[in-house]
């Protein structure tokens, strides 16, 4: 689904090349529930936002389904971005003046899809959410978790075939965080394809795989059982694997 | 989708409602400012257009010594349209201005005698009566619905007689609808040609407006030159050339046959509407790019949930246009309120009839457009362009950094325009006050100037001696025309000139004591003086005309108009005769009133008692002329009168100027605001570092200082050539000083600094501790 080919970043100032990312060599199955670690800095936002068409690489090459992205118009890539990616953030960025209904509806709009359709697309998700009695509040009325919620089904709602998330849970308590990675799991057995940024070995126990980045290089890949996460995790783990 | 834009619009308006008050109510006053000067503008252009023949009406214009002149010779109508196929109808226009009595009630009316095709050239309605019929008879008189009513009340009119200028009855054969206010032509009533007799037919006295309607195909260019040496051909008293010129009816009202065209002033407007809108509109765009900050998230997001980029622009256009339909509402309100006061500011009677009148509907769908894409462009070039990634991921950006140097360029602008605007009213002010204060040679105080009726004229003399005795009345003279408004032209020549080179100077009929009565200054030889029998021939000339004769010693010599020859008795000090846009042209002056009997008395009155002495005026003018009306007026107010347009202009331009400063200044209260905010985390640092409130103050202002000095440079040279042009209009002007630059600087400095002083002192005393907690 995605290849990544010698993908490198940098920031000219001057002079001066800031390398955020070097090299990167990436493929990802459809169906798979990749997680990418590392410290601050290490170039992990940056890869998952040129996976998500919001940034160029500098260099490199990028196939998303065979298309080369890389040599696409902006006006395609939206084109692509808005038909198969859903993103959510660390800091949820719903739109503030728009309720939760409209927030929904947003993509949509987008897309191009008719109103009735719209309508009934949105009640769906505002009813798998379990999020219909908060359907006219605005974000600010809303607790973290429920926002996020909100987002998540936001990204859901164009059904994605890729989700994309950073740092999903940084601004959740425990009990909210692990909720929203239920979710995704369950997004990813249904067979969404999954790629989160994010520093909790808890939440990268989720995932099928793991990859590390380091001063903008990959380091390794590993199996998130061999990446060294808690025994329960894996257990978990496991068994979701043998469901499916 | 839209509706979607617009929810967010809507609530982005209510969300932020001082941003948006500045943003719209800014707008809504430059709109209604551009709004009302476009309506006047309009009504400017309009003027003559209703007649059907607009396009191919024309009227001859004889230039004698340079200048053009309206009036024609009464014969040249008949002998145009013989000699030239190109003419469809020509009529003729002569002002007769009349008292109107029927019965006991009389009234003075402006009126006119016209030729029996003037109905049929112009578009002047007839209620009843056909333009065919209505001059048959030498005695008819065609009234308009007003003076109709004034004359009859609900009576019918047609048939019933009137009595002119106690002299002649005539009948009323027709009624016409009140003469538009744009026509150049005024009157209320109009009268046959054949009332002015054989004299009328055949005389090349220059007397009459001359009005041909030519066919359509006619080539004008060859027109113009044929006709050009026309008064020659006819006229074989003079050598000296007169050429004919010919005029578009369309350019009767805005262009000057002499001098400056009015149409200046429609431009200058346009100029002022315009940048009134604009600098509205700059606000806009300054206070979205400032706020950029605070929208990029959601631009971010909107690009994350796959916004192209055409979409965000799309939705910022739609807000800024809907912003604009707002203000444009809110200025529909202010029209409505300010129409009557601008009416009586500008002398005009403007409307707005949205229902009725398409163009208008077109011309408030312009001024949405143009302000909605104007202030929306550049807003959304700047926010589609962000990166989600540089939004999203870094929290508060330096997003709007982008923007700084567009707003300090428009900041710039704004009140460069502004500026301009000042100086440009401090001088036209300047002027009117250099006009209202200048020696124009003449003492026009207490000077009372009163209308002679015909039965006035016959017991004149006596009346003269009457009052004389009264000791409030210092002196008693009268003339034909008032001394503002000299304007008759007579070929004329003098010793070692002859009559085969004549040139042309002003003559004005006056009687003994004129230049007495109106404190003008002998400067050579005597004035008028009834113990010289002699000087019923004799003239006096002002400097200029003696400046034109070329005589070193001009007393004793002989002079002469047309064929009265008299001698040169006296010279006196040049005056303004005219208006002080025209130089002082030569004038001669005689007693004689073979060229025009006198109109006006001319009394200088002791200003003590000063309406008892006026009653006492209006008790003897009705014992010696019982059948007219006793209309007087003061000297210094008739020269005022000359210059009302000016004062027009001054006032429509002051006003605007204040507004301009207005919304200038608003913007700059809403970025003053909007900077301090955005550096409400430096301020604190800087304040826990040991700032002072002032020098935090001092922080803030100084980069708009620094803006508005370089603003003032920009303005300066730009207004400075500017209103050199525009005083050219005048002959006598005002000098352009230095202080006038100076005082617009400091009064645009000044207001500035007020504005942004209220938002520096607040952003410099919030307690550091509540800013610096945010991050």
């Amino acid at each position: 689904m995605i290849k990544l080919r010698d993908i490198t970043k940098f920031y000219s100032s001057g002079f001066v090349k800031t390398f955020v990312l070097r090299n990167i060599d990436l493929d990802v199955r459809e169906g798979e529930f990749l997680t990418v670690m590392g410290p601050s800095g290490a170039g992990k936002s940056t890869l998952l936002y040129i996976i998500g068409m919001l940034d160029d690489a500098s260099e490199g090459e990028y196939y998303f389904y065979d298309q080369a992205i890389h040599s696409l118009n902006e006006k395609k890539r939206t084109q692509i971005h808005q038909q198969n990616i859903g993103f959510v953030f660390q800091s949820y960025h719903l739109i503030d003046e728009l309720t939760v209904y409209e927030n929904l509806e947003t993509p949509l709009l987008y897309k191009k899809v008719k109103a009735d359709e719209r309508k009934s697309l949105v009640a769906d998700t505002l009813d798998r959410f379990r999020i219909v009695a908060k359907k006219n509040l605005f974000p600010s009325q809303l607790s973290g978790g429920q926002q996020q919620l909100v987002a998540v089904a936001r990204a859901v709602i164009i059904n994605p075939k890729l989700i994309l998330a950073d740092e999903p849970t940084g601004n959740l308590n425990s009990k909210q965080g692990e909720e929203i990675m239920e979710l995704f799991k369950k997004l990813n057995r249904e067979g969404t394809t999954i790629i989160q940024v994010t520093h909790s070995e808890k939440n990268a126990s989720y995932s099928d795989r793991v990859i590390h980045l380091l001063d903008g290089w990959m380091e390794k890949e590993s199996k998130s059982i061999a990446g060294g996460g808690k025994p329960e995790a894996g257990d978990r783990k496991n068994k979701s694997m043998e469901k499916a | 989708m839209i509706k979607n834009y617009l929810k967010s619009a809507w609530r982005g308006i209510r969300g932020h409602k001082g941003y948006a008050f500045i943003n719209i109510a800014g707008l809504a006053i430059g709109m209604a400012a551009c709004l009302l000067i476009l309506l006047w503008v309009r009504d400017e252009l309009s003027f003559d257009t209703f007649h059907d023949n607009y396009g191919a009406i024309y009227l001859t214009v004889p230039e004698l010594e340079g200048t053009k002149y309206y009036a024609n010779p009464l014969a040249l109508a008949k002998a145009f349209k013989q000699q030239y196929p190109e003419v469809r109808k020509i009529a003729r226009y002569w002002q007769w201005d009349a008292l109107v009595r029927n019965g006991e009630t009389a009234f003075n009316e402006q009126g006119g005698l016209v030729d029996d095709d003037f109905l049929k050239i112009f578009t002047f309605p007839l209620l009843k009566g056909t333009p065919e019929t209505v001059f048959a008879a030498r005695d008819s008189i065609v009234l308009t619905e007003r003076a109709a009513r004034k004359h009859f009340g609900t009576r019918d009119p047609i048939g019933k007689s009137l009595r002119i200028n106690n002299k002649t009855e005539l009948i009323v054969t027709g009624i016409m609808k009140d003469i538009p206010a744009n026509s150049h032509l005024q009157f209320d009533l109009l009268g046959s040609t054949k009332l002015l007799g054989e004299r009328g037919e055949t005389s090349w006295s220059y007397e009459a407006n001359t009005y041909a309607l030519l066919h359509q195909n006619t080539d004008m260019d060859e027109f113009r030159k044929k006709i050009s040496g026309f008064l020659n051909e006819h006229d074989k008293r003079t050598k000296q050339k007169v050429p004919l010129h010919i005029q578009p009816l369309a350019k009767v009202h805005l262009y000057a046959l002499n001098g400056t065209d009015p149409i200046v002033y429609v431009y200058i407007f346009l100029a002022i509407a315009i940048a009134i809108l604009v600098i509205a509109c700059i606000n806009f765009i300054n206070l979205a790019t400032a706020r950029a900050n605070t929208r990029a998230k959601e631009i971010g997001m909107r690009k994350v949930v796959g916004a192209a980029r055409a979409d965000i622009i799309k939705q910022f256009l739609g807000e800024a246009i809907l912003s604009s339909t707002f203000a444009l509402l809110a200025a529909l309100c202010l029209v409505y309120l300010f129409l009557p006061s601008f009416n009586r500011l500008a002398g005009k009677q403007l409307t707005l009839d949205i229902a009725g009148d398409g163009s208008i509907a077109l011309i408030l769908a312009a001024i949405v457009i143009f302000s909605g894409l104007l202030s929306g462009s550049y807003p959304a070039f700047l926010l589609s362009s962000f990166k989600p990634v540089t939004v999203l991921s870094k929290g508060k950006s330096s997003a709007a950094a982008g923007g700084t140097i567009l707003r300090r360029i428009l900041v710039v602008s704004q009140f460069t325009a502004t500026i301009i605007l000042i100086i440009g009213t401090i001088i036209m002010s300047k002027q009117l006050d250099f006009i209202r204060k200048k020696d124009i040679g003449m003492n026009r105080d207490h000077v009372l100037s009163i209308s002679m009726s015909r039965e006035m004229r016959s017991n004149y003399p006596s009346f003269k001696n009457e009052i004389r005795r009264n000791s409030d009345i210092v002196n008693v003279s009268a003339a034909r025309r008032l001394p503002l408004n000299i304007s008759h032209m007579n070929p004329v020549f003098w010793e070692g000139r002859g009559p085969e080179n004549y040139l042309t100077m002003t003559d004005a009929s006056v009687d003994y004591d004129y230049f007495e009565t109106l404190g003008m200054h002998m400067i050579q030889g005597r004035s008028f003086d009834n113990k010289f029998p002699t000087d019923q021939e004799n003239y006096v000339l002002n400097e200029e005309a003696l400046r034109m004769t070329g005589l070193s010693s001009p007393i004793g010599k002989m002079f002469s108009i047309w064929e009265d020859k008299g001698r040169i008795i006296g010279i006196v000090k040049n005056f303004n005769s005219r208006s002080l846009h025209s130089p002082i042209g030569p004038v001669v002056f005689t007693l004689s009133q073979r060229h025009g009997s006198y109109e006006y008395i001319f009394v200088k009155i002791k200003p003590r008692n000063l309406s008892a002495t006026i009653s006492y005026l209006k008790r003897k003018a009705a014992e010696f002329a019982p059948n007219s009306l006793f209309e007087y007026s003061f000297l210094d107010e008739e020269f005022n009168r000359q210059y009302a347009e000016d004062r027009r202009s001054g006032s429509i331009y002051r006003y605007f100027a204040i507004l301009a400063i207005f919304i200038s200044c608003l913007g700059l209260f809403g970025m003053a605001s909007f900077i301090a905010d955005q550096r409400t985390r430096e301020i604190g640092i800087r304040k826990v570092l040991g700032a002072s409130v002032r020098s935090i103050i001092a922080m803030i202002s100084r980069d708009f200082l620094f803006l508005l000095v370089i603003a003032n440079v920009i303005a300066w040279p730009l207004a400075y050539y500017f209103m050199g042009n525009l005083l050219k209009s005048y002959a006598y002007r005002t000098s352009i000083s230095i202080w006038v630059f100076t005082a617009a600087g400091g009064v645009a400095l000044l207001v500035a600094q007020l504005t942004v002083i209220f938002q520096a002192i607040r952003a410099a005393r919030a307690n550091p501790v509540d800013s610096l907690r945010y991050e």
